[in-house]
């Protein structure tokens, strides 16, 4: 369970990106977040492992505080930054020097990725492209099995095959006891894979907070997506774009309202759109009372 | 396991260090042992044997205090660094193990290896002094001097006798707090500071010394230093003060010991305040 309470932080004195943050993360799931440059997402990962200190609040991460920097809290967790550092030292040693650390790493579970991935772990970390060194530490990020792993942007530099492999062995990699946390642009390379799903908007006072947070069933629940040949007669949209065949719509979802309409499936880069464009209203129709996981 | 501090843990970091950062370090340390006995060489080793000991003592202080600061950043600085910084904060070990690491790699074995490197060049060096063949002209120059063609391996215990070892006791952890303490151009920023510690101190100790003695003429001023304390305000004569004993060593070991602890604890919590 990771808990942010009223948490206030700014890299400058008096200039905060979150003032009075508060979100609850339940393990077992994969969280997808979501938000714009600038909106402190890869800042909300490093708050979690402990890289960063809130200038106020607290931030628990399964009873340990991320800030006092434990070696019980480390070996349960793993960061994948999106700007990283490898040794230059052979995949093996990498793994030789820093498995022991992590009690439940799984050997033949990073074998396994390595071969998937058709990486040999004789090769040269410093030798391997941006993707290729991504993908490494992404399977030996999978294989600490700690109960936390973020993953900052970890589709960038990746190739179109391997964002479906990282789709794979992301989802298999998961379970009950886990809680991923995958920070993301690239919302298409993860539709499949997020659920919940918590984005970040600018608040009126400038701070960044949660304007969303919900699992997919809840929000195709509250939204309706789909493709209009115009915009009348909708319910209140959300978000529209002009596409080839009419519109593409997010609507506020009134089934009612909707009938000469079939639905589409929930499109992330719209969502997005949507909450972004209409923060107060999407936080009015995922209050606290109705959504399953508490934010603000 | 223990949070602050475990064997097995630490052990698996040295590891970690030792598998991740061998290449670079024993380039460093080559490097370190070429320079030493190059400068050895030049210095000591090709002069006449009677300023030998000094020309070491010269070389032995001269080295080490370029050297280990250099050093001490290079090891140190990688936690200023954004990208390897969070790799090494992620890594499950406390911070004090860590810090212990970083004094273990940057302080004792850098100073294990450079004594026992200019050791082991000083024993090839006295060796090369005690076989060499003098042409006749410096034959006649080492008896007209009365100059003994044979050397003793170095007295490491002459360095003691000078004050400049109080220096000396104070570099790494200076160096380690000034790596730490400021991210951004620790090295320039860090000598900066040092040399006005090191200017202000003799100036103060000058001033203190003035006031106590009621004489406005310059003294000796080194830290650590005796002080050289005229007779009188007229005369040119005068003797070493001494402080009472034991007062005067408490005094003096107190100040290095608390020095050095404050400069040490900077680092540490500097380490576990660092934001990456």
């Amino acid at each position: 369970m990771i808990q942010l309470n009223e948490v206030k932080f700014g890299y400058t004195r008096n200039r905060f990106i979150y003032d009075g943050l508060s979100l609850t993360l339940p393990p077992g799931t994969i969280f997808g977040l979501l938000g714009p440059n600038g909106a402190g997402k890869s800042t909300l990962l490093r708050l979690m492992a402990g890289l960063l200190f809130p200038k106020q609040g607290t931030v628990r991460v399964n009873q340990h505080t991320p800030g006092n920097r434990k070696p019980a809290f480390l070996e349960d967790v793993f960061l994948l930054p999106e700007e990283f550092y490898v040794p230059p030292v052979s995949i093996r040693t990498f793994v030789k020097s820093n498995a022991p650390f992590y009690p439940r790493f799984g050997h033949t579970q990073f074998a396994g990725y390595l071969a998937e991935f058709g990486l040999p772990d004789t090769q040269k970390l410093s030798e391997l492209s941006y993707g290729q060194k991504k993908k490494v530490l992404i399977g030996f990020g999978l294989a600490t099995n700690t109960a936390l792993l973020l993953l900052d942007e970890p589709t960038n530099g990746l190739d179109i095959p391997s964002k479906s492999q990282f789709r794979r062995l992301v989802a298999g990699a998961a379970h009950e006891h886990r809680t991923i946390i995958i920070s993301t642009h690239q919302v298409r390379d993860l539709e499949t894979l997020i659920d919940p799903i918590v984005i970040l908007g600018e608040k009126p006072n400038g701070s960044i907070g949660v304007v969303l947070n919900a699992s997919v069933e809840s929000i195709t629940d509250r939204l309706w997506f789909g493709l209009v040949p115009d915009l009348t007669g909708l319910p209140p949209i959300l978000h529209s774009e002009r596409v080839v065949v009419g519109y593409a719509v997010v609507t506020e979802n009134r089934p009612d309202e909707l009938t000469d309409y079939r639905s589409g499936r929930l499109d992330l880069e719209r969502l997005y759109n949507a909450v972004q464009a209409h923060p107060a209203r999407i936080q009015q129709l995922f209050s606290l009372e109705t959504q399953p996981y508490a934010h603000s | 396991m223990n949070q602050t501090f475990a064997s097995a843990r630490f052990g698996r970091l040295l590891r970690k260090y030792w598998q991740e950062d061998k290449a670079g370090l024993t380039a460093a340390l080559g490097t370190l042992f070429a320079t030493q006995a190059a400068t050895m060489f030049f210095l000591g080793y090709s002069a006449y044997p009677d300023s030998l000991q000094a020309n070491r003592a010269i070389g032995f202080l001269s080295l080490s205090l370029i050297i280990w600061p250099l050093f001490t950043v290079a090891i140190a600085s990688v936690y200023n660094k954004r990208d390897q910084g969070l790799s090494l904060f992620m890594v499950p070990a406390s911070l004090f193990e860590k810090w212990l690491q970083l004094w273990l790699v940057s302080g004792l074995l850098f100073m294990v290896c450079f004594v026992g490197f200019f050791s082991l060049i000083d024993v090839f060096g006295t060796y090369y002094i005690n076989h060499k063949t003098w042409s006749a002209e410096e034959l006649s120059y080492l008896s007209k001097n009365n100059i003994p063609r044979t050397v003793e391996l170095f007295d490491y215990a002459d360095l003691l006798r000078t004050p400049i070892w109080a220096v000396w006791v104070l570099l790494h952890p200076f160096s380690l707090a000034a790596t730490l303490l400021f991210r951004k151009y620790p090295l320039i920023v860090g000598v900066g500071v040092g040399m006005t510690l090191f200017g202000g101190s003799f100036i103060l100790n000058n001033q203190l010394v003035n006031v106590l003695l009621d004489d406005a003429r310059p003294f000796q001023a080194f830290p650590f230093a005796d002080v050289w304390a005229y007779n009188n305000k007229l005369s040119v004569h005068g003797h070493y003060l001494t402080l009472p004993q034991p007062i005067g060593d408490i005094i003096r070991w107190g100040v290095g010991i608390a020095a050095v602890g404050l400069l040490y604890a900077v680092a540490y919590f500097r380490l576990k305040e660092r934001e990456v």
